[in-house]
């Protein structure tokens, strides 16, 4: 009996340890794959071994239990001095706190510098990108985003139903999932469908000005709850009215900033996405 | 210790927001999706224009989305009221429609926030008046109208062992129940691959009031297939409540699937001729 309960237990709190919800990677990596070019999408269908990016939307988080891949519970989010990003953390194995886990930015950028050096050994290769793919999901997650003058704020919960539900969790899936129960094919359909003049909006400068524009907002976005706060049905919803638009254009400017990247990487002709 | 197993099991299947649309989103969805699918080139750059450029699915629930935001949005009625003598509709939610398609034919003449809260209101309510629980049927003969057949049945899906209110069953239960796996696209993929041009023209001939006769009389007939038992409290036994069997329950589907079908067929007809100029 004790075990079924923690079998159940785990089921339902395994999401805590993502960012989004592999629905909603799936959901980026489905994006920014839409947005290929056709010389990126192939060179990176091979490195992967035939495989598209959205089969390794969530890759990252699959590993992470396996030998040698340990570190990689510590990518999956980025850590600010209030609003100034704290960079050149050591990808530490095992770090003392959660800012010190907080490598993603780092992570991330290596593994971009990594696939440009043409130096890597075919599975290095795959995994690069794999990493890529997942992280670029990741820090378009408010709730992966550490400010160290907001720590509490990471603890907020809300009470509905008489149970009390956290309020990072709440943004991994249900920012989203509580208005629009839709798949992967039709996150793709709804929001691949950005204008020109949009797309070059959202993925103009670099990729630190990504990470560090979503600064504000995601500092907002900590600010839309106080905690403690109980909702009845109506107040749930509307409640949710204001933040499920803030999650839908973060899922769609991650999947049009991961196809930027992959372009460039991987299309000769595209433009060149810079780190700095 | 029973109880926790199964809260954390129902939180597990369902999730703490799990939808109660009419319809249910997946519904609403695949009828605006099927729409979407018949539409001119011209009509669906039109109208998404109006719309920021978003898909009218994206905008399918919108009107049960933000109900709270605003009253006026909830007035306008998601139940569409028949006569029950000469199902034809009637009273407010039939004038409610009648305005929405009558302000979108001028809608040009709109504002942008006035023309898309309509627009909104269309996707969503025309869909709304598709759905079998949504027909409220009213005798008018004498002094005040009384509403004939409510929604005031407690419904036992005999092979699926649950319970349901019969508004609920329609809104969301039919759908969830039989395909929990399916997607709008695939309701749409599964309903509206193969259907033959006759078949359209068949089911968007005449005028949308004619259309919304037709549901009332198609519903009335659905609705009289199960013997109905009046509403009782919460702890009546399953098997005092109106049981609907594998047969009616496959003759619903049936029913629900083709409501869908015929719902984005005509949301379609009507969106392309307002917007397809």
């Amino acid at each position: 009996m004790k075990r079924f309960i923690i079998i159940i237990a785990c089921l339902l709190f395994t999401n805590s340890a993502f960012a989004w919800s592999r629905a909603l990677h799936n959901a980026i990596a489905a994006i920014a794959n839409d947005n290929l070019t056709e010389q990126a999408e192939a060179n990176i269908n091979k490195a992967l071994g035939g495989h598209n990016i959205i089969y390794s939307a969530q890759w990252m988080y699959d590993v992470a239990e396996e030998k040698g891949y340990e570190q990689t519970k510590n990518w999956r989010s980025v850590a600010f001095n209030k609003t100034k990003l704290i960079k050149g953390k050591k990808i530490a194995k095992h770090p003392e706190n959660i800012v010190n886990r907080a490598c993603g930015f780092e992570a991330l950028t290596a593994a971009i510098s990594a696939i440009e050096s043409g130096k890597l050994s075919e599975q290095e290769l795959a995994d690069n990108i794999r990493y890529i793919v997942t992280i670029m999901g990741d820090l378009h997650c408010p709730t992966h985003y550490i400010f160290t003058d907001m720590l509490e704020k990471r603890k907020s919960y809300y009470i509905y139903d008489n149970k009390k539900r956290p309020y990072v969790t709440y943004w991994e899936s249900d920012a989203v999932r509580g208005t629009f129960a839709w798949r992967t094919s039709e996150f793709v359909h709804q929001l691949s469908r950005l204008t020109p003049e949009q797309v070059s909006q959202v993925t103009a400068g670099s990729v630190t000005d990504w990470i560090v524009g979503n600064v504000p907002l995601y500092r907002e976005v900590f600010g839309m709850i106080d905690t403690g706060t109980r909702f009845d049905k109506n107040g749930l919803r509307r409640w949710q009215n204001k933040i499920y638009p803030i999650a839908i254009e973060q899922i769609t400017v991650a999947g049009y900033r991961l196809a930027t990247v992959l372009n460039s990487l991987f299309d000769t002709n595209a433009p060149k996405v810079t780190i700095k | 210790m029973k109880r926790f197993i199964l809260t954390l099991t129902a939180l597990l299947i369902c999730g703490i927001n799990a939808e109660c649309f009419a319809w249910g989103g997946v519904g609403h969805a695949t009828i605006a999706y099927i729409a979407e699918r018949h539409l001119t080139p011209k009509a669906k750059e039109n109208i998404e224009k109006c719309i920021d450029g978003k898909s009218i699915v994206y905008y399918a629930s919108w009107l049960d989305c933000h109900r709270v935001d605003n009253k006026s949005w909830g007035k306008l009625s998601h139940v569409c009221h028949y006569d029950i003598n000469t199902l034809e509709p009637i009273g407010k939610p039939h004038k409610y429609m009648k305005s929405s398609i009558n302000k979108l034919k001028k809608y040009r003449e709109l504002t942008d926030s006035a023309l898309k809260v309509t627009i909104y209101h269309f996707v969503h309510s025309f869909g709304d008046y598709h759905c079998p629980g949504h027909v409220a049927l009213y005798d008018r003969t004498g002094e005040k109208p009384k509403r004939v057949h409510t929604s005031s049945y407690d419904i036992f899906l005999k092979t699926k062992n649950i319970r349901f209110g019969y508004h609920k069953l329609w809104d969301s239960g039919i759908i969830q129940q039989n395909h929990p796996d399916w997607g709008y696209m695939d309701w749409a993929h599964a309903l509206d691959s193969s259907i033959s041009q006759q078949y359209i023209d068949s089911v968007t001939a005449g005028t949308w009031e004619e259309w919304l006769k037709d549901v009332a009389t198609r519903t009335h007939k659905v609705y009289n297939i199960f013997e109905r038992v009046p509403k009782k409290g919460k702890d009546t036994p399953d098997n005092e409540l109106s049981i609907v069997d594998n047969q009616t329950m496959n003759d619903y589907v049936e029913y629900a699937s083709e409501q869908l079908l015929i719902a984005g067929l005509r949301m379609a007809k009507i969106i392309n001729e307002i917007f397809g100029e």
